[in-house]
């Protein structure tokens, strides 16, 4: 009956090879793989958001655009203008600016961090 | 003129300690990982191929872990923790691969025999009795201990921990499956 330390022994080898370029290729081949498709569905779901923004934004337009139309005549006018469309403007500029830092991952780059 | 040297650890790669190679792989270093999984890759694909019993299933499966790992290696607290965890990932990502093959892990010995892989590996031990084969005949749960304990060095704690399963059924499978396995190869040495 054979024993504890020859069974041991028969566990110290083993049948994969001691290097194998050919296998660490493959792994780092689907790490890439693994990577481009976290890239892609996170690339989907900010495609989504924006869809979905532009949606909402389409619908909200549609329903308020009859007390813009109301707020834009009576209001007065900045070079031709109509002093709200100029301000609205302006207050989706800024949005524009700011948005891309608050949706950004890294969240400790950005204007918006205090400076010591 | 002399070249200058270059002061990037990645060119020592090969040469430095485990935990400063997983402490860089930790911070997202691509060529530190690739050095990991150059350094790991024996280990951790003898010991699927012990438990798979089927070399390509082992090495493909080898291959999944090595990516889990990669996923998961940012939150490793202790780089000197490598080795266990990743061996753990290897026996989650093989129970996960048996569940999903619908090879339960019980002791159907029987169902684990028709399905053994008949033909010999090329490497052979003891007098001609490949220790793969011989641990194929063995449970699964059975083998998992097996393997775990005598060919990883794990106590039973940690057996306990890495396969889900009591102490105590741990330590009978591992008494069960050391006494089966001797017996096998006991067996064919008597036919000699």
């Amino acid at each position: 009956m054979m024993t504890d330390t020859q069974l041991s022994d028969l566990f110290a080898e083993g049948t994969a090879p001691e290097t194998d370029p050919d296998f660490t290729l493959r792994v780092t081949a689907r790490i890439g793989r693994a990577r481009l498709g976290g890239r892609l569905r996170v690339l989907a779901l900010r495609a989504a958001g924006v869809l979905m923004l532009s949606g909402v934004t389409f619908v909200a337009a549609g329903v308020i655009k009859p007390m813009l139309v109301q707020l834009v005549d009576g209001a007065p006018q900045f070079m031709g203008v109509p002093a709200p469309v100029v301000l609205g403007v302006l207050i989706a500029g800024l949005a524009l600016l700011v948005r891309p830092h608050l949706l950004s991952s890294d969240t400790s780059v950005g204007f918006l961090e205090p400076i010591e | 003129m002399t070249p200058r040297r270059t002061r990037d650890p990645r060119g020592r790669l090969e040469d430095a300690p485990e935990e400063t190679v997983v402490a860089l792989a930790m911070s997202g270093d691509d060529g530190a990982f690739a050095e990991l999984v150059r350094r790991r890759q024996k280990r951790v694909r003898d010991l699927l191929r012990r438990l798979c019993g089927d070399h390509a299933l082992a090495d493909d499966l080898a291959q999944k872990v090595f990516v889990r790992a990669w996923r998961g290696i940012g939150a490793l607290r202790d780089p000197g923790a490598f080795g266990g965890w990743l061996k753990r990932v290897a026996v989650s990502a093989w129970l996960s691969e048996a569940r999903r093959a619908a090879a339960p892990i019980d002791d159907d010995e029987g169902a684990l025999l028709a399905a053994a892989d008949p033909a010999p590996s090329p490497q052979r031990v003891a007098g001609g009795i490949d220790l793969e084969r011989a641990l194929a005949r063995l449970a699964p749960a059975e083998r998992l201990c097996v393997v775990l304990a005598h060919g990883e060095g794990m106590t039973h704690a940690e057996i306990a921990e890495a396969a889900h399963l009591p102490l105590g059924t741990v330590k009978s499978h591992v008494l069960r499956g050391t006494e089966k396995l001797k017996r096998i190869f006991a067996g064919v040495s008597d036919d000699d």
